[in-house]
Order: structure tokens, then sequence, then C-alpha cells
């Protein structure tokens, strides 16, 4: 799962958005780099809320006892297998706690706390990621606008339908114009995605699950991982995120919204990690059954960043 | 909704008649078994059993040669009817369904039309006629059974002529209602299949359905006539609605 | 999508025979299936009144009402639909030390703090069943199914219905932060087939060893299925007839698709009696 980072440069309602500026930028702040469009990418998000909130009176001052609640929906064309939805957290357990009991860190969907480890639940963030087949995106959002009304209501949907891809140095870059589609037409900005395609110790994670996946025994997995810690695939996180801060920096583009280390980031990475130490420990391992979707999770990380950076208000 | 054209109301007129005549000659056989003492004469009862059953054999046709008709029929009261006084009336002309009580005749009657022994008589509750014709068969009729059914058999078999995937009858009805229950499609005219029997039940059954209204007065489906066969029925105690609803919600109630 | 229905009961009497006439008249073996299905149920936070009309002018009137007319809408059970195999029972024989164990019910073992927890307490006890199941593989269906149409004029069951797949493992988490609860889980065991266009299944309801209800979240093992107790305890079987309809507003396909299940209806007759089911016995609402 490569390490990204997601800049979001708002632009007024019928004005020209700052996509021209910054494929300039990028040129001039790259001299050495031939910037060659490798191809398009798409993206859609339908953005959810729940209905309560949006009575006038739960934002009177003294009757706000919680904080609005998002479901966000996102689809990129670069993970298609998939789909994503990132949820707040309830406000309160229902009368059953998911989490209290639960001796399963390896839970698919993303379940901050979940994780027996105290730096994630340190690192819990009050949304909830979940990965799901591509088919599902569509019946699930269908399902909660049919059958959710009273505590979700579909707010507005934006896409990106025309992106580019470039390859700059390490990193690849991908630019796109966000365009709101629901309830009405208009430009709402730019997003900008950099991905770190450096030397990565996260990569060497990735190899050894997908070759697990694919019913290989442990020998795949590569001895030096176990000594991999948690504390180190955040360190790992806040050094690129160092790296594309500076890339950024570069290009110099004045009045963006970055989601970089984004709350709940990694979590699938750190699962992994359990996951493959858990496999090593146990004589049983890790069951390969055979996926469709060899990794149903990938690009989880960089759905967070954009789904944080494009959870408009209104 | 179309009126009904002149034709149409004497064939429902002439559908009362008979069906009139037939309750006066049921009525009269009643009569005289009820009043005469001592009985009626066997030569009597007997005409008079002739009688019914040509009134039966009138009326069958009669429904019969106009099932397109009367299976079509919706009955509504127009403003004109005493629904206040006749409120019994309309709601036997409103019945969709047969009533209960003429609905156990109806099975009772069908059960007996599959019967192999006609003579089988159904005295106790129609549901269970089926298992107590199965039970009345001692060793001497399943004897004369057997002794019966191979030449029965032989002689039908004798009447036709082999060979084909379908019989005359299914191909005159179109080989395209057939449901053979097989994957393959068969061809007409191909190698030989014993499944006429079945088929042509079968066929059957997909007729009365188009039909619906009539769907309980002639069937047949003697294929899967099981229920019958078992010594310790165990009839389930949870009613079905009751396991929907914690299937649906996890609850009983 | 909608989906049109026909249900019988069938007592346990009948069920091997009934079996072999369905796999007469559908040419094709019967496919033994073990599902489990748990029952979730949407919940809304405490406390949310109606709004009062005219608190506030940040929303068009309009508006206002919309948000009450949905805040009003319906909520509904949905279940979350996993299939299993018949390995992935408990073994019998391992069982039979376990039944000396008054909880069977995995769940209920401490946590273990070790981050290797997939096999959670494994080894301090060793009277509880294991098999080779994984819950962390364990796939899973959203089968939403809306209240049948009422007053329809056929003699059919059909329902609005979506199926959607989810992501293997532990489902719950997710589905709270959807908006539902769980409620409880149960199996289901039987037999299924294919008739043309029509889904036949012969099933019944498995309880696990545990009292109904008692469960706070799915089980993470699966006890041995000589542990499973009948919902219905003469052990009786639910024939269902089932037909998906893309377009449910067609009511030409609608028309055809009532008339295929009348049909089956029809063949096996003197076997079953297919009905619709009782409205009420199939509400998904939340009351």
């Amino acid at each position: 799962m490569p390490i990204t980072g997601v800049y979001f440069i708002p632009a007024h309602p019928n004005a020209s958005t700052a996509l021209g500026n910054i494929t300039e930028r990028l040129r001039s702040s790259f001299p050495d780099e031939d910037l060659i469009q490798l191809g398009r990418w798409t993206l859609e998000q339908k953005l959810m809320r729940d209905t309560p909130g949006l009575l006038p009176a739960s934002s009177g001052p003294n009757q706000r006892p919680s904080k609005p609640r998002y479901m966000q929906f996102l689809s990129l064309s670069h993970y298609h297998n998939h789909g994503f939805i990132y949820t707040s957290e309830p406000a309160e357990q229902p009368f059953n706690i998911p989490n209290a009991s639960s001796p399963s860190p390896a839970a698919t969907p993303v379940a901050p706390g979940s994780a027996n480890d105290s730096t994630t639940t340190s690192n819990t963030s009050s949304m909830l990621m979940t990965t799901v087949p591509h088919s599902s995106y569509t019946t699930l959002f269908q399902h909660f606008t049919y059958a959710c009304q009273p505590f979700w209501c579909h707010r507005l949907t934006v896409v990106v339908q025309n992106g580019v891809f470039y390859d700059i140095g390490d990193f690849r870059v991908r630019l796109g114009d966000v365009r709101q589609t629901y309830p009405t037409n208009r430009v709402r900005g730019t997003v900008v995605e950099i991905e770190w395609r450096g030397p990565s110790v996260i990569d060497s994670l990735d190899g050894a699950v997908v070759s697990d996946v694919n019913g290989e025994t442990d020998s795949g997995v590569d001895v030096s991982l176990s000594v991999l810690e948690e504390s180190d695939v955040d360190a790992e996180f806040a050094a690129t995120a160092l790296l594309i801060r500076e890339f950024w920096g570069r290009v110099g583009v004045e009045g963006a919204r970055e989601a970089n280390l984004v709350p709940g980031i990694g979590s699938e990475v750190k699962e992994r990690l359990v996951k493959i130490k858990g496999a090593r420990n146990n004589r049983g391992g890790l069951s390969g059954s055979a996926e469709d979707n060899p990794d149903p999770q990938a690009g989880a990380d960089v759905a967070r960043q954009y789904m944080e950076v494009l959870r408009f208000n209104r | 909704m179309a009126t009904l054209t002149n034709d149409q109301i004497k064939v429902l007129e002439q559908s009362r008649q008979r069906l009139a005549q037939l309750t006066r000659s049921l009525g009269s056989l009643i009569a005289s078994l009820n009043q005469s003492d001592p009985l009626p004469p066997w030569s009597s009862l007997q005409s008079q059993a002739s009688i019914i059953s040509n009134n039966l054999i009138s009326v069958s046709e009669q429904l019969s040669d106009h099932r397109d008709l009367l299976s079509t029929l919706v009955a509504y009261p127009g403003p004109e009817y005493p629904g206040r006084t006749q409120a019994n009336t309309l709601e036997q002309l409103l019945r969709t369904k047969l009533d209960p009580r003429v609905e156990d005749w109806v099975e009772r009657g069908r059960i007996a039309g599959t019967e192999h022994q006609p003579t089988d008589t159904f005295a106790i509750a129609p549901s269970l006629a089926a298992s107590a014709a199965q039970k009345k068969l001692t060793e001497a009729d399943l004897a004369k059974l057997w002794e019966w059914a191979p030449i029965e058999a032989n002689e039908e078999a004798r009447r036709r002529n082999w060979g084909g995937n379908f019989t005359l009858e299914e191909r005159e009805a179109g080989i395209q209602n057939v449901v053979t229950g097989l994957r393959k499609q068969l061809e007409d005219d191909e190698e030989d299949e014993d499944e006429d029997d079945e088929d042509e039940e079968e066929e059957g059954e997909d007729e009365m359905e188009i039909v619906g209204v009539h769907r309980k007065s002639g069937g047949n489906g003697v294929e899967f006539d099981i229920a019958p066969h078992h010594a310790h029925p165990v009839q389930p105690v949870v009613p079905l609605s009751d396991i929907l609803r914690y299937m649906t919600t996890g609850r009983m109630a | 999508m909608h989906e049109l229905l026909l249900f019988a009961s069938v007592p346990i009497h009948q069920h091997a025979e009934l079996l072999q006439q369905l796999a007469g008249l559908t040419a094709m073996q019967p496919r033994h299936c073990y599902e489990r299905r748990l029952i979730f149920k949407a919940y809304r936070k405490p406390g949310v009144a109606n709004a009062r009309v005219g608190a506030s002018q940040d929303l068009q009137s309009g508006d206002l009402q919309r948000v009450n007319k949905m805040l009003n809408g319906g909520m509904f059970y949905t279940q979350v639909v996993g299939p299993i195999q018949s390995t992935d029972f408990a073994d019998p024989s391992v069982t039979a030390t376990a039944n000396a164990n008054p909880d069977p019910n995995p769940n209920a073992s401490p946590l273990d703090p070790d981050t290797d927890t997939k096999m959670d307490g494994m080894d301090s006890d060793s009277n509880i069943p294991r098999s080779a199941y994984d819950f962390d593989q364990q796939s899973w269906q959203l089968e939403f199914r809306d209240i049948p149409e009422a007053g329809t004029r056929s003699a059919v069951t059909s329902r609005v219905m979506a199926t959607a797949a989810l992501p293997r493992g532990d489902i719950v988490p997710s589905m709270n932060a959807w908006g539902y609860s769980f409620v409880t889980e149960y199996l289901v065991e039987g037999d299924m087939f294919i008739h043309n266009d029509i889904v036949i299944n012969l099933h019944r309801v498995l309880h696990y060893p545990t009292i109904p209800g008692e469960e706070t979240q799915p089980r993470h093992q699966i006890p041995a299925l000589q542990q499973m107790a009948p919902l219905e305890k003469s052990g009786s079987y639910v024939l269902q007839a089932s037909m998906t309809v893309h377009d449910g507003s067609n009511q030409e396909t609608m028309k055809t698709a009532s008339q295929h299940l009348f049909g089956l209806r029809e063949q096996l007759k003197s076997a079953v009696r297919l009905e619709m089911a009782d409205r009420l016995s199939l509400d998904t609402r939340v009351k």
C-alpha cells in the first residue's frame, strides 16, 4: 500500500480552478522532469450526513451534544476492484459494544480500537473505513438512501471526471478538477494526490501478504518483517509524509487543504503486520482462500485522505 | 368491461336450466328416499339414477363446451340489484373461490376419479380419503389389481403407434407445452422415450393453470400424491408464519 | 430489485420424499447448504425528537418538511448472511468433552491481551470445540428485504430486495457505524434447487446451543452440528420458492414471474401446498 498525501485547492463557484496553475507550477518546479501524462483517472464521492443533525433544533447552542456524523462513499479508478465507505463511529454504542470483547485483530473492515495494541487505540479516529466489492458499492448506497432515511441523508455527490497523472521523480501525481453533481452542478476546486513510489518498508509487507493470500506457505514472508514493529510503521508514514510535504512545498501553491497523516492512516498496514506475525506464531497460518480481489483493502489510506478533504459541509 | 352478447346470455341461461334440472332430479330422488315407506322399488331408483346421470352429463358437456366463456366471466352487482334483501345470494355470486365444502367435494371427486377402482367409496373425511383408499386394498384386491393391470397396460400400449418423443395428443396440443423435465431439448420424432404418460399429466396441469378458475375441477397430478404413505406423520408444532417471523426479526412474536 | 415468493411448511416425515421429488422435477441433485444468518436492527440515536417547525431560519420550510419526513421514514431489520461448509462445524468427538462446559460460547472467553489473538483461547481452554473455521475469512453479504407489498391481487408474496457483498470477517463495527445493531443469529440448514428461473430452498432454522438472544455479537466459532437444535422442534422444513425480478415496476415481467411460480405450485400441488406468506410474518420494519 503506497504512502500518499492529498491536497485540495477550493475554487469559487463558476470561477476557474487552480488546475492550470498547478500544472504550470509542476512544470516549472521540476524542470528536469518530462511532464508526460501517463493516463487518466476518475473519482466519485457521495456524502451522506446523519438526518437528525440536519434539524435546526439540533443546531441550537444548548442542544448540540453530538457532532454531525457522516458516511462517505468513495470510488477511485485506480482501485477499481472495490469501493470505500468511511463512516463516523456511532456517537453512542448500541446496546452491545462491538469492540469490547472482539478477539479478532484482523477484522477485514478497519476497526480502530479493535486492534489489540494500545498504540493503535491511541490513534483511533472517529471514522471507520470499510472496503466493499465494487458491485456492492452502489447497492449499499441505494440501501442507505432507501431503508435508512431516519438516520442517513444524501447531501452531495462530487466527481473528478477527467483526472490526469504524471510521474515526477519518485512521486506519482494525480490531478483533477472536483465538480459537484448533486444536488446542484458546481465547481468545487482541484484535488492533487501525491504518491510516494520510492522504496518503502511497507511495500515488502504488501508482498508478504499477497503471497500468503495466494496460498503459499509462510516461506513467502521475509524474516525481517517479524522484527518490524508498529512504531516502525508509524515512523515510516511520518518520514514519507515529510517527503510529500516537501514535494508540495516545491510546487508552491497556496491555500490548499492537506490530508496527510489523517487519523487512522496505516491501520490496514498495521493489521497486516499483526496478521503476518500471527501467521508465523500460529501453526495454522492464514487461510489462503482464493480471492477475486487479491487485496480488498488496497487504497484505504488514500481513500481516507480524499474523504478528509472532500467532506464539505454544504 | 364489455357487456354480454345475446349468445353468451343464452349460454348462461342454458347452463342455468341444466343445473336446475339436475337439482330437481336430485331433489326428487332425495324426496322419494326420505318419504316413501317402504323404499321405492329398485327399478324406480334405477331410472331416477339414470336421469341424474344424464343430467350430470349434460351439465358437464355444457360447462366444458363453454369453458372459455364461463372461466372468464366476472360477476358484479349492477345498481338495480337488491343488495339489501338478497345479500346472501350476492355473496354467493361474488365468490371467487369455491365454498370450502364444495372444495372438499371436488377434491373427493378428483381422488375418486384417479382411483383404479371406481367402486371404492369414500365415507370419511375427504382429506383422508386417499389414505383410506390405500388401506382398503386387501390382499385379494391387490391380487385382482395385478391380474387386471398387465393386460390393461398391454392393451393400452397396443393402441399406440410407438416411436418418437411425443404422443399424438401432445403434438396436437403443441409440443412446446410439454414439460419433459429434461434439460436437453427433445426433437419431435426422434428416439423413443418412456415418459409419455408423465408428460401427458404435466401437460394437463399446464393447461389448467391457464384456465385458473377451473383448476380444482378436473386436475390430476398423481405423480406427487405422496402424503398418504406415511405411517407416522409428524405435524409441525410451530406455524409457518411464526418461523418466517423468527427468520425475519429473530423473534417469534 | 423485487423478489416473488411462495412458501410451504413441510413436515419432517415428508422431507426425504420431497427432496427426491424436487430432484426429479428440477433434474438436479440437491445442493446442501449451511448459512449463518445474523439479524441486525436499525437503531436511531435516542433523544431525537421531531423538529420544532419555525425553530430556525437555516432550513427552508420545504427542507424542514423533507427532513421531518425522512426522520419518520421506515427503519428496518436487515440480515447479514454468510455461507459455511460442513467442515466448519466443530468435530463432534471433541464436542463430547465440551458438553461438560456449561458455556460453549467462545466469545465469552477473556480477551487475550497478546497481539497473537487470532486463535484466541486456543490453549487456555481446550474444552471448547474447535474447527478449522476461520471467522476472519468468513464472507458475508447484506440481505435487505422490505415488508411484502400490501394489497397485491396476485396470490404471491412480493417484496423489494437488495443484496450486497460485504467484507470478510467481523462485520459488526461497520454495521454499528452504519446504524445497525446486532440482534441475534441463527443457522439455516437445507437444500437448494434451481428450476428454470425459480430458486427452491427446502430449509430450516437451527439454533446454536445457547439461549437465543443471549449472544451480544456473532460467534467466532461454530459448534458441532449435532449440538444445533431445530427451531421447530418436530424438525419440519420450510419450502421456499423464490424468483428475482430486476425491474419490479415492469408489470409484464412481474406477471410472468408469478405465473412461473404458479406453474411450480401446480406441479407440486399434490405434494405440498405452496402459498403466499402472511404479510406481517415477513414484516422487516422496526417498530
